[in-house]
């Protein structure tokens, strides 16, 4: 094995984008450092290869794992919304619960508990405390598969006629997490998640299309009431279980699918526009030109 | 992270790499000995941090492919200062000329211990 040989094993220690761009360079300039007749790399430059080699992983790795600010940005006005969604949801519930005179006791106890997360999420999101939101909304789906367990043994369809709830809570903390690493630190965060004038370019397109699966959760949830049938089934069988998850998970999936398409064409319609836009002058000013 | 300011001093193998480009392209291995002949010999950068300081200049918009060229079946990539490569390095001289001003003005004024009691 040669000496250029043994310096491209070295550099496989980069990732593969910085060696598909640098590599042969950086073989070029090891060769050209190296003594006439050498045969091993030096000790010295093999050790910063594999060092600068790793530290560019793991700055690959990052890059990889923290979105662009546009993206996080849509990701937590999206999880906002969800959260508050979810929150308006149990408050009205409770409201309803308590104008009816039975507030007291456990019949309203989960649908308050529920309530009060989502209210504190939402507000963890709004004063921009991202990382506390992200994780307080992972707890809030694991208090939703709770409401809906405690409720299993004097209501078997509780977790079908629930599926809205869980779906929603685990949309919003999926953007939550997404969004977790936030702008600014602290309060200033405000305007940026309330005014989408201040998010980053390309935010207000991106919220556009979190938001279609968000909607569609809560119209998903009588489409599949009707296709089983949940007021004359018996009893919660495979099938029904399966259509389900089929119908809570596809339709979403289905409007994120054509949300993300129609901002694809929006964005050709509007190179074309611009291109057309781009031309419009010339044309105009050769049209005054022919006029004289 | 905190967003990098343009302010912020900036590391000796940065500044080095970037002093090398200035006055014209130069490729990677002219660079290392550029700026070994620039400190007397005192830094001699290797492949890897020179790799990795060219990476991170080319993508914060400092240098520029100038041009690439193929010697003895080798490739050779020709670096040039950016616009924005050319602001950087000057705001840095100016602070580190403006440390060095301050340090010398200081050294001046020192007193020795024996003449404060004096």
């Amino acid at each position: 094995m040669n000496l250029e040989t043994r310096y491209r094993r070295l550099l496989a220690v980069y990732p593969a984008r910085h060696r598909s761009a640098y590599a042969d360079e950086m073989v070029a300039v090891l060769m050209d450092g190296a003594r006439p007749g050498q045969r091993l790399p030096s000790l010295r430059e093999a050790a910063d290869l594999l060092w600068c080699g790793f530290a560019a992983r793991a700055r690959a790795r990052r890059a990889v794992r923290s979105p662009d600010p546009a993206r996080r940005e849509a990701a937590a006005i999206a999880g906002l919304i969800g959260a508050v969604m979810l929150a308006a949801v149990a408050v009205r519930r409770l409201y309803l619960a308590s104008s009816m005179g039975f507030a007291e006791g456990a019949p309203v106890r989960d649908v308050a508990v529920r309530a009060l997360v989502w209210t504190v999420v939402a507000v963890l999101v709004l004063v921009g405390l991202r990382r506390s939101a992200a994780a307080l909304a992972v707890l809030g789906v694991l208090v939703e598969a709770a409401a809906i367990v405690v409720w299993l043994p004097v209501e078997a369809f509780r977790p079908i006629r629930m599926s809205w709830a869980l779906a929603l809570s685990l949309l919003t903390a999926a953007f939550l997490v997404v969004a977790r690493r936030a702008r600014r630190p602290v309060l200033g965060s405000v305007p940026a998640t309330l005014g989408l004038r201040r998010a980053p370019a390309g935010a207000r397109g991106r919220v556009a299309v979190l938001l279609a699966p968000l909607v569609t959760v809560p119209v998903a949830q009588p489409v599949l009431e009707t296709v089983i049938g949940i007021h004359t089934a018996p009893a919660v069988t495979a099938g029904i279980v399966l259509a389900d998850v089929a119908v809570m998970v596809g339709l979403p999936l289905l409007a994120l699918g054509l949300a993300v398409a129609a901002r694809r064409a929006m964005a050709d319609l509007r190179l074309t526009r611009t291109g057309v836009a781009g031309h419009a002058p010339a044309e105009q000013g050769r049209g005054s030109q022919h006029s004289r | 992270m905190l967003p990098r300011m343009t302010e912020a001093p900036m590391r000796e193998p940065t500044f080095l790499v970037l002093t090398a480009l200035a006055a014209t392209p130069q490729h990677g291995y002219a660079v290392i000995e550029d700026v070994a002949r620039m400190t007397d010999g005192r830094v001699r950068l290797r492949a890897g941090t020179l790799y990795a300081a060219l990476d991170r200049l080319r993508s914060d918009g400092l240098i520029e492919v100038d041009r690439e060229e193929v010697v003895q079946s080798r490739l050779r990539r020709y670096y040039r200062l950016t616009g924005v490569g050319e602001q950087r390095l000057a705001a840095e001289t100016a602070r580190l000329h403006r440390q060095a001003t301050l340090a010398e003005s200081r050294l001046r004024t020192r007193r020795t211990p024996g003449e404060a009691f004096s």
